[in-house]
């Protein structure tokens, strides 16, 4: 059980690795660790992310503050997991990559809670998906 | 006391008009929230073509393998991450590899007919049902492996077809004969007639194309052309006319460039290709030429 555990949230900090490392520079191609560790709409959400980013000459420097917990865990049959996370963005900011001025709206917070779901469907496991709750400062 | 009344009323009216501009200017400054970012950030300008739509699609393809989204964003047609891009809904489609599982929620009890794509989205403007992540469809979607057939026309490619191996009973330093029939046929290999097949494949989507000749349309150098139906008949010693595929020339071939006619034949051919769902036909078509020496038969009359 904590094996599995923390394998689950191996996966959950390698694709922040990805995450961070692709939107740090979205006109370069994304970093391998975004589909090493994630797949379905944890995946493709970071991958319609990039897109836009890049389209807006906005990228991020920096990098979050994590603190995931594994809140559920499945292992009999298709293995799946839940994590929630309160992310600390502080140090995590969007700026126009042709001036280094900060992009950043407004009145925004820079914690929140996030959500994600695991899943295995074959050697190891995979980010499914990640919610971010806009409404759910932390 | 009236003036009065009416300054403040100009003044209230242009602070009226002062705070309804700010409204708009916080309105246009609204915020742009990509998936995953923590930080919301300032909404940045579409670069225009706001009239395309699910409805109203922007071009597949404006050349150098660029595809225009639906802001009129030019993306890469293919990403070795994203997949083949739709701009049908401005989302890329990538072959899931390997397969997901048959109990997986996502092929919505349709395994293992179709396939599950990853899907990303360039804008969240979304067509229905494709707003990222896994999505199974019943074969591959619009701009899937290029342009239709694109993948085709590669295993096309591999195939190396050629026109006609022309020949003629003229082999060798034989002159042909006015008024008497010519034949005409190719000698038959994979790459003169057929059938050849090749398989040309990008990932999640492999196609094989198979080709057969069909007729070959002769030019026949004096200004005559003919169809033949099939490869031709080769020669039959003693047999004056050909079953399938002869010409009669009326004159001579002196005077011609180098004294002789240029033939020339031009193969067409019928490809058939399918893979993942997709099929289609289409046609290409090979030419080779030969020269052929006509001359007159010399005819010596007696009484």
């Amino acid at each position: 059980m904590a094996e599995a555990e923390a394998a689950v949230l191996t996966a959950y900090r390698g694709y922040w690795d990805g995450v961070v490392a692709s939107f740090a520079n979205p006109v370069q191609p994304q970093s391998p660790a975004l589909a090493e560790h994630s797949d379905d709409t944890a995946l493709t959400d970071a991958q319609s992310a990039l897109i836009q980013l890049a389209h807006s000459g906005i990228h991020l420097v920096g990098s979050p503050t994590l603190t995931p917990k594994v809140t559920g865990l499945e292992l009999n049959g298709a293995p799946t997991a839940t994590i929630v996370d309160c992310v600390d963005a502080s140090n995590w900011q969007p700026v126009f990559t042709s001036s280094g001025a900060s992009a950043a709206a407004p009145d925004q917070p820079t914690r929140l809670t996030y959500e994600a779901s695991a899943f295995h469907p074959e050697d190891r496991w995979l980010i499914r998906s990640v919610t971010v709750h806009r409404d759910q400062p932390c | 006391m009236l003036s009065r009344l009416t300054i403040l009323a100009a003044v209230a009216s242009s602070l009226i008009t002062l705070s309804l501009s700010a409204t708009s200017a916080t309105a246009t400054g609204a915020v742009d929230c990509p998936p995953i970012v923590t930080i919301c950030t300032v909404k940045v300008g579409d670069p225009g073509s706001p009239g395309a739509s699910p409805q109203n699609p922007p071009a597949a393809d404006v050349g150098d393998g660029q595809c225009v989204t639906f802001k009129g964003s030019k993306v890469p047609c293919w990403d070795d991450y994203f997949g083949w891009f739709n701009s049908t809904d401005s989302c890329y489609y990538k072959y899931r590899e390997p397969q997901p599982p048959a109990d997986d929620i996502t092929w919505e009890g349709h395994y293992p007919a179709g396939a599950i794509y990853v899907v990303s989205c360039a804008e969240s403007l979304g067509a229905p049902g494709t707003n990222g992540g896994w999505a199974w469809l019943p074969g591959p979607p619009a701009g899937y492996g290029g342009a239709p057939g694109q993948l085709a026309r590669q295993a096309v490619e591999q195939m190396a077809l050629e026109g006609p191996k022309i020949r003629t009973p003229l082999d060798g330093d034989k002159i042909g004969t006015v008024g008497i029939p010519l034949w005409l046929w190719t000698e038959q290999g994979a790459t003169t007639w057929g059938p050849s097949s090749a398989t040309a494949s990008v990932p999640g989507l492999s196609v094989t194309a198979t080709a057969r000749a069909k007729w070959i349309d002769w030019d026949l150098g004096d200004g005559s052309t003919m169809r033949c139906e099939g490869p031709g008949t080769p020669y039959i010693p003693g047999q004056v006319k050909s079953p399938t595929c002869d010409h009669v020339y009326q004159r001579s071939s002196a005077g011609q460039p180098g004294d002789v006619y240029t033939v020339t034949g031009t193969t067409t051919w019928e490809v058939t290709w399918s893979g993942a769902g997709m099929s289609g036909v289409l046609e290409v078509t090979r030419s080779s030429s030969a020269t052929v020496p006509i001359g007159e038969l010399q005819v010596l009359a007696t009484n």
